[in-house]
């Protein structure tokens, strides 16, 4: 999944990485999320194209929106895996937890 | 209500409640900080300066989303500020 800037110069160095990758042939699917699909200028059969509107954000807001798509595909597969993305430890143990409980602060 | 695509009966059977809300009302809290942040903007302004005339580092610290946000500010920062920002997870 490629979570491409709205910058043009980034674009550029982001476009020739992911050409690569379509040349050695090594991606089981290519998911491109793109503010504006005009942009993007990429042979990647799926693309998230986010935005409805002329407008463009300031590209350091753009991870906001960004991530989701990628959320979206872990908690779904997650679920595909028999997984509870709340508990993504299995069988009790502990290794992941969501909420970070018994920690002390000392001072410094 | 379906929430990302799955009743609440489903969300709770398969373990999923938490992360699907987090998911799901991120365009809301996201735009009730921004207000937040608009409203407090002159304090923030000013700690800001403060607390940047005294750091050397600034650490941003976090998990998951919150992690990936804090790795995407570092180029911000670092245009803006001269000292080092580090990320932690």
């Amino acid at each position: 999944m490629y979570l491409f800037s709205n910058c043009e110069h980034a674009l550029s160095y982001e476009r020739d990485l992911v050409n690569t990758m379509l040349k050695e042939g090594i991606m089981l699917l290519g998911v491109g999320v793109v503010e504006t699909l005009e942009t993007l200028d990429l042979s990647l059969s799926n693309t998230i194209d986010m935005s409805l509107r002329e407008e463009r954000l300031d590209e350091e807001f753009l991870p906001v929106c960004s991530i989701i798509p990628a959320q979206l595909l872990g908690f779904h597969k997650s679920i595909s895996l028999g997984l509870s993305p709340d508990n993504p430890s299995r069988d009790g143990a502990i290794a992941i937890a969501r909420v970070v409980e018994g920690v002390r602060i000392y001072p410094l | 209500m379906k929430v990302l695509g799955y009743s609440e009966y489903d969300l709770k059977t398969f373990g999923g409640v938490h992360t699907a809300m987090e998911i799901n009302q991120q365009p809301a809290v996201w735009r009730k900080i921004w207000n937040s942040v608009d409203k407090q903007k002159e304090g923030i302004k000013s700690f800001l300066k403060i607390a940047t005339s005294k750091s050397q580092n600034i650490i941003l610290t976090g998990a998951g989303t919150s992690a990936f946000i804090g790795l995407s500010l570092q180029g911000v920062f670092s245009n803006v500020f001269i000292f080092k920002l580090r990320t932690c997870t």
